[in-house]
């Protein structure tokens, strides 16, 4: 036991920079390590405060159907495939390929604390994604209903058991999918193609799901069954906060055992896993011909090869195009008039819309985000080429546009088929979110500049838990969302709005791209 | 202290990196481990603290079995990998705590040896500071006092030269000897042949997984210098 705080003390000074905070003697790093802290508070009071008014708005339309503990079962189902979808492709790195592996293993630790360590490591960091969604849950259910102590006590515990099984299921899953891919040649491709694929499939069954929430007011509880139906744990943790004795009891079970089982094997093949995922191909190749390309290509093909090395940057950032595509392909077979009907918008008032939500979409695959970090301690290899640091700022920006203005481009090919909207919301639907793509682009850049983070021990801590990653994923759902808000409700004039948001993407880009030239390169050669 | 016992390791692949290894090292012994790259120095290591698993032989730490009883095994022996992956966000401190903590370093001697050790590599001024501001030398002082504060019966050490100025390998094979003279045995790869043939009183020459020598440096080196027989060994 001793030995296993020993082990999460560790790794709870690393968390969001604190020990750097305390003990570090450069006062510049101390200022970033101060507005990296400030800035993560104020993302997670946002995303608390939004999910809370969502929560509380629907608590109200469940208290009026008479059953308003609905909204703490929706939590749990929310929670879960938050954790399934956010720790899959992260799980193995932190469980069985983590960069002290060694040290850690030459240590007189027995191999089941070492495991049981990293799956507390793994279950802590998504109780704080569990806790933004059961938290705001849970006090919207407070307002609408009585409760006292005894809830907010049970609703404490199950918050803190609720990650376990989705925990679980996600590093089983991961591991699997790991385990395949370094079955084949080329490993990395076969596990980018099953990541994509199960992500893809988690979001479309919680896209799937949202007509079922939404139709709650109209069906009620026989809906609540089939919800129920799908992860019975939701029933279990609703029906345990509001004090029933037994569901606890099944709750606990079913979260503890699952997770106990998964530590034991974890445990046991931790080292074959270890020594299988991060195996090299013993297979010998040829070198292949010498290939001459100018510095700008090289430079390009090296930001596509470092892209591809890694499982978790690609499947955390090729999702935007991926489901903007297939919102493109799902568009030209549904059936528009029934569903804009159910919506009560008109199919033409769609068009305007859409870019936006391509632009949302694009914005969350913003690979310049953490494209600096992921240098990692190389970065010194980077900064002695003789290339400047604009045509390194150039080579990554253009992989992020190379995944997104193609997907972008056949995307709204296809909604302008589907939509047959007027020329110039066709325009708009082609341009709009290619100039926010450029935006968001660069401003990741900037971003990762501004904060970057080169000692982390899995690519998971820049990729998906870096700060420049949130902002740039957060900043342009809020950036994206506000005119698709007033376009929505008609507050001021669709194309106006449109054509002040292009206005305002094309020249926040050429900002930006001046101001990486100058302060950015100083910047990116103190790095 | 440390005894390979037909030890052999085959990676997933079917690449055979360790072929039938056998060697002892005894205590008071500074036992050097040579080979060129790829030669499977460090999965013997590895296999030898418990980073690698393996089903080929048998592998032994005070007499006892690295795979029977791993945790036994650990409690006394250091291990310094080439590139010591230390926590960049701890200060030097913090680290060698964490690994007095897991090793049960009692206050009285953690104090007295890490004093001793930081004087030793002149650390005593830069413990305080982040692992993450410390030169490649400063990190490789911090890991060798780190190994040092729970006074190990078995220090391995991969490559443990590299990146140490000229006084810290000084300082460094100083307190191998010291350490050896108390009883305990050190193994450790290195390419530098020079300091081996100078520290080791033994040597073990290992060739594509083989062993293809092994035993006291004057008889393994003969007449000649260690870096002739090391190419003729490696040449043949």
């Amino acid at each position: 036991m001793k030995k296993l705080l020993y082990l999460l003390r560790v790794d709870a000074l690393g968390v969001l920079g604190v020990n750097r905070l305390r003990h570090g003697s450069d006062p510049a790093q101390k200022r970033k390590a101060v507005g990296g802290l400030v800035l993560a508070a104020f993302v997670a009071v946002c995303l608390g405060g939004t999910a809370f008014l969502y929560f509380y708005m629907m608590a109200g339309a469940f208290a009026a159907l008479g059953v308003p503990e609905l909204i703490l079962g929706i939590a749990a189902v929310a929670g879960a495939l938050v954790t399934v979808i956010t720790s899959f492709v992260s799980a193995p790195n932190v469980l069985f390929t983590f960069r002290d592996f060694d040290q850690v293993f030459s240590l007189p630790i027995p191999v089941r604390t070492i495991a049981l360590s990293r799956l507390l490591k793994l279950m802590l960091r998504n109780l704080l994604f569990q806790g933004a969604v059961l938290v705001p849950a849970a006090v919207a259910y407070g307002l609408h209903a009585d409760v006292g102590a005894a809830f907010v006590l049970r609703c404490i515990l199950l918050a803190l058991l609720s990650p376990l099984l989705p925990i679980t299921i996600a590093a089983a899953l991961g591991t699997l999918v790991a385990k395949i891919g370094s079955a084949f040649r080329r490993t990395n491709g076969v596990r980018i193609a099953l990541s994509l694929a199960l992500v893809l499939a988690a979001m479309a069954l919680s896209f799937n799901m949202q007509p079922i929430i939404e139709g709650f007011e109209d069906i009620g509880v026989q809906l609540a069954e089939s919800l129920y139906k799908a992860y019975p744990l939701a029933r279990w943790f609703a029906e345990a906060a509001l004090g029933d004795g037994s569901t606890f009891v099944l709750f606990t079970l079913a979260s503890i055992l699952p997770f106990a089982l998964f530590a034991w094997l974890a445990a046991r093949y931790m080292r074959p896993l270890h020594a299988v995922l991060t195996a090299g191909t013993t297979q010998k190749r040829e070198a292949g011909a010498v290939r001459v390309a100018s510095m700008r290509h090289a430079l390009f093909l090296r930001e596509v090869r470092r892209y591809l090395a890694s499982t978790i940057y690609v499947t955390n950032t090729a999702v935007g195009p991926l489901l903007l595509l297939a919102a493109g392909v799902a568009l030209l077979f549904v059936d528009l008039g029934s569903i804009t009907q159910e919506m009560g918008v008109p199919i033409p008032a769609l068009a305007p819309m859409v870019p936006y939500l391509a632009a949302w979409m694009l914005g969350m695959s913003t690979t310049t985000a953490s494209s600096i970090s992921l240098e990692g301690k190389g970065i010194d290899q980077l900064k002695v080429l003789p290339v400047s640091a604009t045509s390194v700022f150039r080579a990554k920006l253009s992989l992020h546009l190379a995944l997104t203005l193609p997907a972008q481009a056949v995307a709204a090919t296809l909604f302008t088929v589907a939509l047959r909207p007027a020329f110039s919301e066709a325009v708009l639907l082609y341009a709009l979110p290619a100039a926010f793509a450029v935006f968001a682009g660069l401003a990741g850049l900037w971003l990762n500049l501004l904060h970057p983070k080169f000692d982390w021990k899995s690519e998971t801590e820049v990729v998906k838990q870096g700060l420049p990653m949130f902002v740039t994923v957060f900043g342009s759902m809020l950036f994206a969302g506000v005119p698709l808000v007033l376009t929505l409700t008609g507050a001021v004039d669709a194309a106006l709005v449109a054509y002040l948001f292009l206005a305002l993407c094309i020249a926040g880009s050429l900002l930006l791209w001046r101001s990486l030239c100058g302060k950015g390169a100083r910047r990116f050669a103190a790095l | 202290m440390l005894a390979f016992e037909n030890f052999s390791k085959t990676y997933p692949g079917g690449k055979r990196a360790v072929d039938r290894l056998s060697l002892s090292v005894d205590a008071g012994d500074i036992y050097g481990f040579i080979g060129h790259n790829g030669a499977g120095k460090t999965t013997a290591i590895r296999a030898a603290v418990g980073a690698l698993g393996f089903e080929e032989g048998e592998i032994r730490i005070g007499g006892m079995s690295v795979r029977e009883e791993p945790v036994a095994c650990k409690a006394i022996t250091a291990y310094i990998p080439d590139n010591p992956e230390l926590y960049d966000y701890l200060t030097g401190m913090q680290y060698i705590n964490f690994i007095a903590d897991v090793f049960g370093v009692a206050e009285a001697e953690r104090q007295q040896r890490i004093a001793r050790y930081a004087a030793a590599f002149e650390m005593e001024e830069s413990l305080g500071g982040l692992i993450g501001s410390y030169s490649h030398g400063m990190k490789q002082k911090t890991a060798l006092i780190a190994a040092l504060v729970h006074a190990p019966k078995l220090l391995i050490l991969d490559e443990p030269f590299v990146g140490l100025d000229p006084k810290a390998s000084h300082t460094l094979k100083g307190m191998m000897r010291e350490l050896c003279d108390a009883g305990a045995a050190i193994f450790f790869s290195t390419h530098v042949l020079e300091v081996a043939e100078k520290l080791c009183n033994k040597i073990a020459i290992i060739k594509n997984g083989r062993l293809v020598a092994a035993g006291e440096t004057g008889t393994v080196k003969g007449d000649h210098s260690l870096e002739d027989v090391f190419m003729e060994l490696i040449d043949a």
